[in-house]
Formats: C-alpha cells, sequence, structure tokens
C-alpha cells in the first residue's frame, strides 16, 4: 500500500486551557512495529484517541491509511483493529459472544484463526465477562484483534496484566503480522517488549514528540556503558576524553563512553589489564528516560542511575 | 531527528470536521445486540405494565356493579385525584369498569414506565460510556449515532407494544361497557386504545429526557438521577391542580397525557404532542452526539480536592460523603413533594365525601393523612434500601475487600455502615412528616396535629428495619442476589400497596404488612404489637445476616 499508515504531523488538542496535545508528529510505516513511548499523561491514548476517530482534533493534520480519522471513521475501520488499555466488557456476555460480536462488526472472524488465537493465548471463551481476571479481558480484546486480518493495529499496553508466557506468545504474534507486511503501532510501557518488536520508536513527552527514529539512530544518541574489574587502579581512566560518570567500587569500575571515543576508550581499559568486561548498548530504558533527567528530582535521577547498573 | 516526509497525498487537516460519513453504519447488528442484551429486560417491562393491567381488569370486572362505584368514588377523593390524577369517565354512566382501571393504575404503570424508560437508555448508552465499553465499539466500524439510534429503536419499539397490549387487553376486557351491561358488549373500544397510548405516551417522555440527560451528564448516576428529578418534577407540577380537574394540568407533560380521558373525550392529539416534544428532546440529543467527544457531556465532571477532609476518612464519615448527593436530590424532592401535599389537603377536606379506606372510618382526616403518608413513606425507604445495597454493590465491584484489608472489622463496619442507612432514610422520613404536617397546618391554620403528624415518621422505622434487613439478609448469605431480593420485595410491597385488595389478601394479613400497620395510627393510635413484631423481624434478619457476612468469602 502507497503511503504511511499513519501520518501524524503538528497534532494539537486541548480541554479548557490544558493541552493534551501540543504538536505531536508521529508516522507508522506498513510492514513495520512503530513504538509509542512516553510518560503516563503525555498524551498517548489522545493521540489515539483522534486516531480512531472518538476524539477531535483542535489544530494539525492526521491521516489513517490515507483517510481523515473523524470522517471516515467507518471505512478505516473496517480496515484496522484496536486494542485498549483498560478493557471493559460487558458482564453478562461471554469472552466469546463478545469477540464474536466485536467480529461481526468489521466484517467478520475467521472461525479457524479465532480458535487458533484462544488456543494460544489460552483464554476460555465460555466464561461469563464478570468472572474473568484483568488479564483474561485483556486477552479478550487481544483475541479479537489479532484473530483479524486487518492492516493496522493500533495496541494501547496490550499486554497489561499479563503474564511472561503470554507476552512471549504476543510477540511471536507480532512478528508474524510485521511478516505479513501489515502495520503496528505499539503504545507500551514494557521497554523490552518494545525493543524486540519495534523498527521505529516515538518519545511522546507533554504533548509533543521529543524523539523519533529507529533504536539504532536513537542508540547512537545516547552513551554504552561500561563495566570492568581491575585488579590495579584504574583513576586514570576517568581523565579519559569521551569517558562520564566514572564510579569506582572498590575496583568494580563503571562509566559511559561516548560512541565515537569509544576506540580510545577500550584502549586505554586493555592497558589497565581489566579483570572483568562488559559492555552494553544503551537500552531503550536509557534513551527514555534521559529525556526526563531535568525533570526528575537528583535522588530519583541517582536512583534511576543505581538500577541500571 | 524526525523520519519520513509527509506521503504524496494530501493530508487532510485534523481539526476542520466534517460530520462523520455513515453515522448509522451496522445499525442491524446493534439492533440485534441490544435487543439481545436487554432481553430480560424487555420481557419483564412488559409483564409489568401490560401484565398489570389486565390483572388489576380481570379483578375488578369480577365485583358487582355497587362494589365497583364505591371503588371509584373512593379513588375520586381529593387526595387520591391528587396522587392519582383525574379521569372525567370516572363520573357516573360513563365506563365504570375502564374507570376503575384507570385510577387503580394509570399514574402508577405510567410513571413507571417513564421512569424505567429513563434507566434502560442510560442502560444502554451513558452506562456503557462511562465504563469504557462504548470504546471496543467504537474502534469497529460502527457508525456513531448507532448505539443511539438502536436504544431509540428498541424502547420506542416497547413502549409501542406496552400501549398496543394495554389496549387489547382493554379491549378485551371491556373496559368500556358501560353500568350493568357487562353482556351488552362494549360500546367504546377506542377508549382501551386510548387508554394504552396514554401509558405509552408517558413512557416516550421518559424516553426524550433519557436522551437528553444522558448527553447532558458524564456518569450513568448522574443521568438517571437528573432524568428521575426531571419526571418526578413533571408529577408534582400536575399534583395540586388535578384535585379539582384544574386547567393547570396541561403544564406538565404528563398532564398531557392524563388529559387524553379514555372513555370520554377520547383525545389522541396530547398524543401527538407529547410525540412531538419526545422528537424534539432526542433531536437535541442528538445533535450533542454529533458534536462532542467521545466520553463527553454538556456538564463534565470537574476536579474536586487534592485531600480528604477529616470527617471523611472514617467509615461512616465515607459513606455519607458517597451516598450524600443522591440524598440530598431524595430529602430535596420530598420535602416539595410534602409542602405540595401538605398544602392541597386542606382543600380536600373541603370536599370530603364518607367513604371507606382501609377498614377505617374515612370520615376523620387524620385517617386519611395517615394512609397517605404511608403509601408515600414506602417510597421514602426507597432510599434505605439503596443506601443498604451499597454494602452488596462494594462487594461486587471489589472495594469491601480493600475496604476489609484495612484495620476495621467485617461486623464493625457493616454496623457502621447500616447506621448511615437507618440514620439517613429516617431523616428523610422526619423531613416527609414535618414539612407535611407545617404545611397542613399552615393551610388549615390548625397546628393541633403537628407533633402528632411528625411523630407518625417513628411509626414507620419497623417498616424501615425489614427493607434494610432483607438487603442484610441477602448480603450475608447470598450476596451476588442481595441488590435484586432487597428490590424485590420493595417492589412487592408496592405492588400490596397500589393492589390493595385486588390481591384479595385477608384484611389481617394486609394490616399486618409492613407500612400497612403504620396507615391507621393517626386515627386509632400506634397499634404496638404489630410494630414491635414489626421491628423485630427486621433486626432479626439484621442479625442473622450479619452473622453469614461473618463467615463468609468476601468476595463471595
Amino acid at each position: 500500500m502507497s503511503g504511511n499508515a499513519i501520518e501524524v504531523v503538528g497534532l494539537t488538542k486541548h480541554y479548557g486551557s490544558f493541552h493534551a496535545l501540543n504538536g505531536l508528529d508521529l508516522t507508522v510505516e506498513a510492514g513495520g512495529v512503530t513504538g509509542f513511548l512516553g510518560p503516563n499523561g503525555a498524551g498517548k491514548t489522545t493521540t489515539i484517541r483522534i486516531l480512531l476517530g472518538l476524539l477531535h482534533a483542535d489544530g494539525g493534520t492526521a491521516q489513517v491509511l490515507g483517510g481523515n480519522p473523524w470522517t471516515d471513521a467507518v471505512e478505516l475501520h473496517k480496515r484496522l483493529v484496536y486494542v485498549p488499555g483498560d478493557v471493559a466488557l460487558w458482564p453478562n456476555l461471554t469472552g466469546g459472544e463478545i469477540i464474536d460480536v466485536l467480529g461481526r462488526l468489521s466484517g467478520g472472524l475467521e472461525k479457524s484463526r479465532k480458535t487458533a488465537m484462544l488456543e494460544r493465548f489460552q483464554l476460555d471463551p465460555r466464561k461469563k465477562a464478570k468472572t474473568y481476571s484483568k488479564g483474561n479481558r485483556q486477552k479478550v480484546a487481544l483475541v479479537a484483534a489479532l484473530a483479524s486480518r486487518a492492516e493496522l493495529l493500533i495496541l494501547d499496553e496490550p499486554t497489561s496484566g499479563l503474564d511472561p508466557i503470554m507476552e512471549a506468545e504476543f510477540q511471536s504474534c507480532i512478528r508474524e503480522i510485521k511478516g505479513e507486511g501489515r502495520a503496528v503501532l505499539l503504545s507500551s510501557h514494557i521497554f523490552s517488549e518494545v525493543e524486540k518488536l519495534a523498527d521505529s520508536v516515538t518519545i511522546i513527552r507533554d504533548g509533543r514528540s521529543v524523539e523519533s527514529g529507529t533504536l539504532e539512530q536513537l542508540r547512537h544518541l545516547t552513551r554504552t556503558h561500561v563495566r570492568a574489574g581491575f585488579a590495579t587502579n584504574s583513576d586514570a581512566l576517568a581523565q579519559v576524553n569521551g569517558v562520564y560518570d566514572y564510579y569506582d567500587d572498590k575496583g568494580e569500575v563503571t562509566f559511559s563512553v561516548d560512541h565515537d571515543q569509544l576506540p580510545n576508550v577500550l584502549a586505554a581499559v586493555a592497558a589497565l589489564s581489566p579483570t572483568a568486561l562488559v559492555v552494553n548498548p544503551p537500552s531503550l530504558e536509557e534513551i527514555f528516560l534521559s529525556h526526563y533527567e531535568d525533570t526528575m528530582s537528583p535522588a530519583q535521577a541517582a536512583a534511576v542511575r543505581g538500577e541500571m547498573k | 531527528m524526525t523520519t519520513t516526509s509527509p506521503s504524496s497525498v494530501v493530508a487532510t487537516p485534523a481539526a476542520v470536521a466534517g460530520s462523520p460519513r455513515s453515522p448509522l453504519a451496522h445499525l442491524g447488528t446493534m439492533v440485534a445486540f441490544t435487543l439481545r442484551y436487554n432481553r430480560i429486560r424487555l420481557i419483564v417491562w412488559l409483564l409489568l405494565t401490560v401484565g398489570m393491567v389486565a390483572f388489576i381488569g380481570s379483578y375488578y370486572k369480577g365485583l358487582d356493579p355497587q362494589a365497583l362505584q364505591e371503588l371509584i368514588i373512593a379513588g375520586r377523593v381529593p387526595s387520591m385525584q391528587s396522587l392519582l390524577g383525574w379521569i372525567t369517565a370516572a363520573a357516573p354512566g360513563s365506563a365504570p369498569l375502564g374507570a376503575a382501571v384507570w385510577i387503580k393504575s394509570w399514574m402508577f404503570v405510567s410513571l413507571m414506565l417513564g421512569i424505567g424508560m429513563v434507566f434502560l437508555v442510560t442502560h444502554n448508552l451513558r452506562a456503557d460510556e462511562d465504563t469504557g465499553r462504548t470504546e471496543l465499539f467504537r474502534s469497529r466500524p460502527l457508525g456513531l449515532h448507532s448505539s443511539l439510534a438502536s436504544t431509540l429503536i428498541m424502547t420506542v419499539g416497547l413502549c409501542l407494544i406496552a400501549a398496543i397490549g394495554i389496549g387489547a387487553v382493554g379491549v378485551a376486557q371491556q373496559y368500556g361497557a358501560t353500568l350493568g351491561s357487562t353482556s351488552g358488549g362494549d360500546p367504546d373500544p377506542l377508549g382501551s386504545w386510548v387508554f394504552g397510548a396514554s401509558i405509552g405516551a408517558v413512557g416516550l417522555i421518559g424516553i426524550g429526557v433519557g436522551v437528553l440527560t444522558n448527553e447532558l451528564m458524564s456518569t450513568s448516576g448522574g443521568a438517571n438521577g437528573l432524568g428521575a428529578a426531571i419526571l418526578g418534577l413533571f408529577y408534582i407540577v400536575r399534583m395540586g391542580t388535578d384535585i379539582q380537574n384544574g386547567d393547570l394540568t396541561w403544564i406538565s407533560p404528563i398532564g398531557w397525557a392524563e388529559k387524553m380521558d379514555p372513555w370520554s373525550h377520547n383525545l389522541m392529539w396530547p398524543l401527538a404532542a407529547i410525540i412531538a416534544l419526545t422528537a424534539v428532546l432526542i433531536g437535541v440529543g442528538w445533535m450533542i452526539e454529533a458534536r462532542r467527544d467521545y466520553g463527553g457531556s454538556l456538564f463534565a465532571a470537574r476536579p474536586g480536592h487534592a485531600s480528604a477532609r477529616r470527617w471523611m476518612t472514617s467509615v461512616t464519615g465515607l459513606a455519607v460523603r458517597l451516598q450524600r448527593t443522591a440524598w440530598i436530590g431524595w430529602a430535596v424532592g420530598i420535602a416539595v413533594f410534602a409542602l405540595m401535599l401538605g398544602s392541597i389537603t386542606p382543600m380536600m377536606a373541603d370536599m370530603f365525601k364518607s367513604a371507606d379506606i382501609g377498614g377505617v372510618d374515612a370520615s376523620s382526616m387524620l385517617a386519611v393523612i395517615g394512609f397517605l403518608l404511608s403509601m408515600i413513606s414506602l417510597g421514602v425507604c426507597s432510599f434505605a434500601v439503596y443506601s443498604t445495597s451499597t454494602m452488596a454493590l462494594d462487594d461486587a465491584h471489589g472495594l469491601l475487600e480493600h475496604q476489609l484489608s484495612g484495620a476495621v472489622s467485617r461486623v464493625g463496619w457493616a454496623l457502621k455502615r447500616l447506621a448511615v442507612s437507618f440514620v439517613g432514610t429516617l431523616i428523610l422520613l422526619i423531613i416527609l412528616c414535618k414539612v407535611y404536617a407545617l404545611s397542613y397546618g399552615a393551610g388549615m391554620n390548625d397546628f393541633g396535629d403537628f407533633w402528632t403528624i411528625t411523630a407518625l415518621a417513628f411509626a414507620f422505622v419497623p417498616s424501615m428495619l425489614v427493607l434494610m434487613g432483607v438487603v442484610v439478609l441477602g448480603f450475608g448469605w447470598w450476596p451476588r442476589q442481595a441488590v435484586a431480593i432487597g428490590w424485590a420485595l420493595f417492589g412487592a410491597l408496592w405492588f400490596i400497596m397500589i393492589l390493595g385488595q385486588v390481591l384479595k389478601l385477608p384484611e389481617d394479613v394486609l394490616n399486618a404488612m409492613p407500612f400497612f400497620s403504620a396507615a391507621t395510627t393517626l386515627a386509632n393510635g400506634p397499634d404496638w404489637a404489630t410494630l414491635i413484631v414489626t421491628a423485630i423481624v427486621g433486626l432479626a434478619m439484621i442479625v442473622i445476616g450479619l452473622i453469614g457476612f461473618r463467615r463468609r468469602n468476601v468476595p463471595a
């Protein structure tokens, strides 16, 4: 399909004086997974609701599958599928009934695919929705979405409440979908999930996109993390060009290195005969949190850095 | 570092919102879903409306003409007319059977249908949007207005079927038959159709009001409360003028339906007026829905306080805070109603005719007042049912386990909640009686009965305990059915109250029932034996219920 699945430029939305969205840019390409990250309240769900034609935008442009999300909602919804962050179901209907009703509105579900998905996610479709736990409610929405053949999937924290086995199942489903050339917008707080699945990532903060690109591109913006053990004194390393946040914990040394300085620094490390060496590329978590360091208190920042050692 | 440049297709500005295409897409699917989702409610409504009328009609048909006339005369007493409405056909020589059925059932069934439609509309619209279920539907190819349209199709269809059903019952049971000619057939079958249509019309009013309040309020509680309040206002407004068949009845849309006057004037044009009013209300609601965001409403929820005030943080305080809005609504409604009723009672005193009501010599005004207030106190005690059932609702919503994880014993928690329900309802009863007594005394220029009437409030306490007791009993032993059990008993008492002798219960049993036992208190003094036994029954149910609560699983 020509063009992108989702094309958003300069989107704005305000509620009275509160600006939920302040010029958001977002692109989702066909055949790829786009991660959509941001802290709580940044505007992710608002953006998704605008893309679904549930909310009016106040400014900017938004295009979903080549159409206007508000006026062409009914047509577009035949080609896309949505999993909400907090699934509410009709208490007296069974999971299977709800999946069928939703599927019927979208033009029908293939029975074999539905059964296969129910099997994969181990969901009993005969139980009434009011008896489902949070995770099972989530599964109802997931099965209804993944059993379809929609061109575009819009997923808002789809695996919240799922155990790690189901999380793995979900990831393999998404990989299959990618392979079929369909597009996915994945909004999630689970960095490992986004790292494994996403081809590109957009980070949103206070209603505008602050970072966007492939993971590779984003990694080049931050530093590589190094942890080394030395028998001798290694304080000289702290003075090497490109080394930051040098910290010596009784022989176990940690620091971060600029990408372009990596060769010299490694040479310096080798010269000091390390007994142990671990080099980590920057995680998505680091990339994400580096955008928020100036809004965190010093204590918070220290705690976060401590956790990422 | 953003990636690709905009695609070659010209991007449409998001802010320029045209109307969404296909606003009724998949209406058929939605109608099927809505009908299936509500199937039990629909059947119950048909039974409550058509079934009740048929039941009353069949009983009255079995009475001899003299007894029927006495019933009609009793119903034309001004006090009754203010509560139940006025009908021309009750004049001698018209259609006694029809008139009797109308007097007994019209106001009750049509109000029930009207308020019921508000609740049914909210159940299908705002309730789903409030909880987030609509989001799932709207993410599919469902038209913007399909949900509203399917709800309308269902509710209007229900009112239509109820109206036709009642009309058919009337024709079958020959409500239009004139006195002494039950074998001569029905000279006025049209009257029965008008009768049915007038009840369906009030249902339509409820639908229109419900659609509007669903667009105005952001929660289902708000929509239901506002809708019921509006219908209540329509009811109260025509109360004063109905005593004398006043023209002011036309101010209230319920009055329009009332004035359709089956079996005498047989007016159908007020129905057209009601249809027009309903269409306008629905139209306004439709327009609001077309423009607003998902989840939005005209009156949005406003932010509140950042921290709880001290008094709110105890079990009792929290319960008061949560039930405060509903209670205030109740209190205001009851006060207005009592004021109105009290002010027109003196007019009744002038027009009083002797008749037999409930086995007491009705030439005594006090007997009438006692009877009236007993009927109304049952309505007031619906607050007790609601308040007590919040305990069971907390359990169902997972709030109970959260509260019990704190430093509070189960029985202690329950007793505090019951105390809030008890005191809250008692104050409402006192408001009812006190305001009524004030208004009545002012009208009569005689406050001699003021304290007697005020004290009547306490005579209703044992009956209140019974209502609360049933809910607590359910809460302890059958928690998932507790709320239903409570309202079922309430409904049963209500039916007994309205139908009275129709059920052919022995006089003694009737007088022993809750609320009936208090009816004669004003005239004959308190029937201590019955009051005490009733109180004991209520308290016993509470105790047994609490025992069940203490030993069962939470949640059940």
